[in-house]
C-alpha cells in the first residue's frame, strides 16, 4: 500500500542529482516491476532476511527492529504491569461494593483515564512530576527512571480498562448461582471472591490482555514521540513518513506475527482457567 | 428437642415498583428427624421461605422484616453473620434446583464435596479429600473413582444432582433445606434421588425441608406438607391427612386439578372453580368414551414409516441417532402423546414431521404425499396446515411485536383474508377462542402471564387454521393451575376443530389426560406404543413399567 503513496525514498526538499537516485533505485532494485520485487521480497523474507532499510544507510531491518523492539517490549510490559495492578483490584472492588462510592469513585476515574487520550495525559504527567516536582526526568532513554512516566502514560489507559473488565466479569460472576451455593456452605466473602469468583470473572480480561498487550508494545507511537523513546513505534511511523518500504513492510509482518502468538498464548491461558474450553481443544 | 421453628416469618422485597410481600407472616415447624414438605405455585413465596432460613437472600432488595427463626434454641434472624456462616453449610445445608448451574464448573467436583469440611475446620485437606470421594460414592456417583480430576460439566444432571447431595450432607447437618432438588430431572432420575434423599437423611438424622411445586413428589417423600399461597401459608398437616381431607379451597384445587391416572375427566378442575367457591361438579363424562366411528382412510391420516434423523457431532466422527427408524400413524381429530425422558429424541421426532430438522431418511405420508420429500419452495403450503406450540411460552413470542402484529404476521405470510380489516377479525375471533380479551391486541408478550402467553401461542398456531399442532411441551413449564386451563383450552379446541395433536411431554400423568395413544420413546426409538389406557396401567416392556413406577404415589392412586 505504500508503494502507492505519493513520493518515494529518496524523494525529499534537497534536490538530488536525478543520477544519484537512478543509481540508489537500482541499487535496492526500485527499478524493477513491482512484480518482480514483490518476489524478490518473498524469496529473502524466506530465509529469513527482511532486507535492507533505505533510508538508515547500511542498517538491515532486522537490526532496527531487534535494536528497537527491547525498549518498546520493556514500555509494554511495565505498563501492562501497572494496568493489571491498578485495574484489577479496582475493577474488584467497584464489583464487591456496587452502587457504593467505592463503586463510582473508580470507575469515574476509569472512565475519565478512558476518554483522556494519551498527548494529553503524557504532558501533564510530565508538567508535574518533572517540571514541577522535578521526581522524575521528563525526556529520553538513558535510564531505568525514564521508563515510569512513559509507562504510567501508557498503562493508565489500559488500566481504566482492565478495572472495568473486572468489575463487569466479576458482577457477572457474583450473580451465578453456584456462588449462592458456595455461600450456602459456610464460605466468608473472602473464601467466595478468591476460591469461587476469580476464575470466572478474570475470564474477560484474560480474553483482552493479548489484543492489550500487542497495542501496548505496538500502539506506543505517540507516547514513544512525546518522550523521546527510541522504540519500534517510533520507527515505524517514521519510517511510512520516508517511503522506507522495507522498514514498513517488516515492522508490519513482525507485528503481526507478535499478535499471532500473543493471542495463542493467551488461549492457553483461558484453556488452562476454563475447564469446559479445555475439552472442547 | 432440636425442632425447627419459624413464627410471623416476613420477608419484603423492596423494588421500585413499590414492596412485595413475599413471605407474609408465616409459621410452621420442622419437627427433628421429619421431613416437612413446603408447597406453592411460582410466586408464592415458598423458595423465599427456604432462603430466608439461611438468609442467603440479596439484601437489597429483599428484607427479612419480622419473625423469629429458632434452630437449636436461638433465634437466627438476631445472630450476627460471623455466626451464621458457621451455621451455614455445617448445621444448615442445602440443595438448590439446578444442578446444572449451582455447582462451580471451575472447580473440580471432589474439592467442592470437600470444600465445606474445610471451611469449617472439620478435616485437614487429605482426609477432606478422602471422605468427600467415600461420600460420593455413597450417592452413586462411581464414576468419581476412575476419574478423580472431573469438573462438574462431566457429568449428567442426575450426578450432577447427587453432588450437591454429597456436599450438602457431608457435614451431617442438622437440617437440609431441598429447594426444588428434583424438578430440573426425569422422572425415573427423580425417584432414585428422593429415595436417596430420604434414606441418606434417615442415616445421619437430618430433618428436611422439602421445597416442591409439585404435591405428587412431596407427598411421596415428606411426613408433614405445608401449603403456601401468595405469601401465607394456607394449610398445614401430616400428608395424609392433608391429602384425605383438605380444607382450604386453595390446598383442595392443587389436589384435583393435577390430572392423575384413575381419573379420566374431560375438563380438568381449575384453582378457579374452588377459590370462587362456585359450587364445583366433576364433569364425568370421561375422555375415551366418546369416541366416533372413524373411517379406515382416517385412521391413517398421518403415516410416518421408518423415520430416522441422525445428527453428526462436530469434532468427532461420532454420529448420533435422535431419532431412529420410528413408525407410527395418527388418526385424524386424535392425539397421539409422546412421552420419554430428555435426550429420547421425542423433540426432534416432532419437529422432523414438520420438516422443521432435516429427515435423514424414511417417509412421512399426509394427504397422499410424502413430507420428507417436499421441496423447499412447496413447504409453505404444508405450514399453513401443520403448526407448533413450544415450551417456553416465554422465549418463543417476538418481545417487539404486540399480539396483534404476532397474530396477524402468519396470516400476511399465507395469504389469508382479504383485506386487512378481515384479518383483524379474523385475529379478534382467535382471542376470544382461546380466551383472552380482544382489549389486549395492542399489548407486548411481557405484559401478559405465562399462561396467558401459552394461550397467545395457541391463537397463533390456530391462525393459519391447521389441521395437526405439535405440541412440544407446551404445558411442561407452567404451575399445575395454569396447566389445567391450557389443557382445557386444547381440549376444547380439539372438539370444536376436529384438530388432530402430537402432544409431546416428559409428564406422563399429561399425556395420559390428553392422549388417545401414546408412544413411548426412548433412544430414539418407539419402545411401545399403545392405546393410552394399556400403555399407562398395563405396560409391556420393562422400561415403560419403571417409568410408570416413577411417577409419584398421589398421581398414581389419585388420593390416599
Amino acid at each position: 500500500m505504500t508503494r502507492f503513496a505519493p513520493g518515494g525514498p529518496f524523494d525529499s526538499d534537497k534536490a538530488i542529482p536525478e543520477e544519484i537516485k537512478i543509481k540508489l533505485q537500482s541499487h535496492f532494485g526500485l527499478n524493477l516491476p513491482l512484480f518482480d520485487q514483490y518476489l524478490l521480497y518473498m524469496k529473502n523474507l524466506l530465509a529469513g532476511d527482511l532486507g535492507p532499510s533505505f533510508k538508515y544507510v547500511g542498517w538491515d531491518v532486522s537490526e532496527l527492529i531487534s535494536l528497537s523492539f527491547p525498549v518498546s517490549l520493556s514500555l509494554g510490559i511495565s505498563a501492562l504491569l501497572i494496568a493489571l495492578l491498578i485495574g484489577l483490584p479496582a475493577g474488584m472492588l467497584a464489583a464487591l461494593r456496587k452502587n457504593t462510592l467505592w463503586d463510582y469513585l473508580p470507575m469515574g476515574i476509569a472512565m475519565v483515564g478512558i476518554c483522556l487520550p494519551s498527548f494529553v495525559l503524557g504532558p501533564v504527567l510530565i508538567m508535574v512530576f518533572s517540571t514541577e516536582l522535578k521526581w522524575l526526568p521528563a525526556l529520553g532513554w538513558y535510564s531505568w527512571s525514564d521508563l515510569i512516566l512513559p509507562s504510567l502514560t501508557l498503562g493508565l489507559f489500559y488500566a481504566a480498562y482492565v478495572a472495568r473488565l473486572t468489575r463487569a466479569g466479576m458482577l457477572e460472576t457474583l450473580k451465578q448461582d453456584y456462588i449462592r451455593t458456595a455461600r450456602a456452605k459456610g464460605a466468608s466473602p473472602s473464601r467466595v471472591l478468591l476460591k469461587h469468583a476469580i476464575r470466572g470473572g478474570l475470564l474477560p480480561v484474560v480474553t483482552y490482555l493479548g489484543p492489550a498487550f500487542a497495542g501496548l508494545v505496538s500502539g506506543s507511537f505517540i507516547i514513544e514521540s512525546i518522550f523521546f523513546i527510541p522504540g519500534l513505534g517510533k520507527f515505524f511511523v517514521t519510517a511510512a513518513f520516508n517511503r522506507d518500504y522495507t522498514v514498513v513492510l517488516g515492522t508490519v509482518l513482525f507485528y503481526a506475527t507478535l499478535i499471532i502468538i500473543l493471542n495463542l498464548f493467551v488461549d492457553f491461558l483461558q484453556a488452562w482457567l476454563d475447564p469446559k474450553a479445555r475439552e472442547q481443544q | 428437642m432440636n425442632d425447627v421453628k419459624v413464627h410471623g416469618l416476613k420477608t419484603f422485597f423492596h423494588t421500585r415498583g413499590g414492596v412485595v410481600k413475599a413471605v407474609n407472616d408465616i409459621n410452621f415447624s420442622i419437627p427433628s428427624g421429619e421431613v416437612v414438605g413446603l408447597v406453592g405455585e411460582s410466586g408464592s413465596g415458598k423458595s423465599v421461605t427456604c432462603h430466608s432460613l439461611l438468609q442467603l437472600l440479596p439484601t437489597p432488595p429483599a428484607k427479612i422484616e419480622g419473625g423469629e427463626i429458632i434452630f437449636q434454641g436461638e433465634d437466627l434472624l438476631g445472630v450476627n453473620n460471623q455466626k451464621m456462616r458457621t451455621l451455614r453449610g455445617k448445621s444448615i445445608s442445602m440443595i438448590f434446583q439446578d444442578p446444572m448451574s449451582c455447582l462451580n464448573p471451575y472447580m473440580t467436583v471432589i474439592e467442592q464435596v470437600a470444600e465445606p469440611l474445610l471451611i469449617h475446620g472439620m478435616a485437614g485437606e487429605d482426609k477432606a479429600k478422602q471422605e468427600a470421594v467415600d461420600m460420593l460414592l455413597r450417592v452413586g456417583v462411581d464414576k468419581i473413582k476412575d476419574r478423580v480430576n472431573a469438573y462438574p460439566h462431566e457429568f449428567s444432571g442426575g450426578m450432577r444432582q447427587r453432588v450437591m447431595i454429597a456436599m450438602a450432607l457431608i457435614t451431617k447437618p442438622e437440617l437440609l433445606l431441598a429447594d426444588e432438588p428434583t424438578t430440573a430431572l426425569d422422572v425415573t432420575v427423580q425417584a432414585k434421588i428422593l429415595k436417596l434423599l430420604k434414606k441418606l437423611c434417615a442415616e445421619i438424622g437430618s430433618s428436611i425441608l422439602f421445597v416442591s411445586h409439585d404435591l405428587g413428589v412431596v407427598a411421596e417423600i415428606a411426613d408433614r406438607v405445608v401449603v403456601m399461597y401468595r405469601g401465607k401459608v394456607v394449610e398445614q398437616n401430616t400428608t395424609r391427612e392433608l391429602f384425605r381431607s383438605p380444607t382450604h379451597p386453595y390446598v383442595k384445587a392443587l389436589i384435583a386439578c393435577r390430572p392423575t391416572f384413575e381419573g379420566n375427566f374431560e375438563i380438568l378442575p381449575t384453582v378457579e372453580d374452588f377459590i370462587d367457591n362456585k359450587p364445583y361438579a366433576p364433569s364425568k363424562k370421561k375422555l375415551k368414551e366418546q369416541n366416533k366411528p372413524i373411517s379406515e382412510e382416517d385412521k391413517k391420516w398421518l403415516k410416518v414409516n421408518e423415520l430416522s434423523v441422525h445428527f453428526q457431532q462436530a469434532n468427532h466422527d461420532k454420529v448420533v441417532k435422535a431419532v431412529d427408524r420410528v413408525t407410527l400413524t395418527i388418526p385424524k381429530g386424535k392425539t397421539l402423546g409422546i412421552v420419554g425422558e430428555s435426550g429420547s429424541g421425542k423433540t426432534t421426532l416432532g419437529r422432523a414431521i414438520l420438516r422443521l430438522t432435516p429427515i435423514t431418511s424414511g417417509t412421512v405420508h399426509w394427504h397422499d404425499q410424502d413430507i420428507a420429500l417436499v421441496k423447499e419452495n412447496g413447504l409453505l403450503a404444508f405450514r399453513k396446515k401443520m403448526q407448533i406450540i413450544f415450551q417456553d411460552p416465554y422465549a418463543s413470542l417476538n418481545p417487539r411485536l404486540t399480539i396483534e402484529q404476532t397474530l396477524l404476521e402468519p396470516m400476511l405470510v399465507h395469504r389469508i383474508g382479504k383485506n386487512p380489516k378481515e384479518r383483524i377479525d379474523r385475529v379478534v375471533s382467535l382471542l376470544e377462542e382461546v380466551g383472552l380479551a380482544s382489549s389486549y391486541l395492542r399489548r407486548y408478550p411481557h405484559e401478559f402471564s405465562g399462561g396467558q402467553r401459552q394461550r397467545i401461542c395457541v391463537a397463533r398456531a390456530l391462525s393459519t387454521e391447521p389441521e395437526f399442532i405439535v405440541c412440544d411441551e407446551c404445558v411442561s413449564a407452567m404451575d399445575v393451575s395454569v396447566q389445567a386451563q391450557v389443557l382445557n383450552l386444547l381440549h376444547q379446541l380439539q372438539t370444536a376443530r376436529n384438530l388432530t395433536y402430537l402432544f409431546i411431554s416428559h409428564d406422563l400423568c399429561v399425556v395420559k389426560h390428553i392422549a388417545d395413544e401414546i408412544a413411548v420413546m426412548r433412544a430414539g426409538q418407539i419402545e411401545e406404543f399403545g392405546k393410552a389406557e394399556n400403555i399407562c396401567l398395563n405396560p409391556q416392556k420393562p422400561y415403560t413399567q419403571e417409568l410408570m413406577d416413577s411417577i409419584p404415589r398421589t398421581s398414581v392412586t389419585g388420593t390416599f
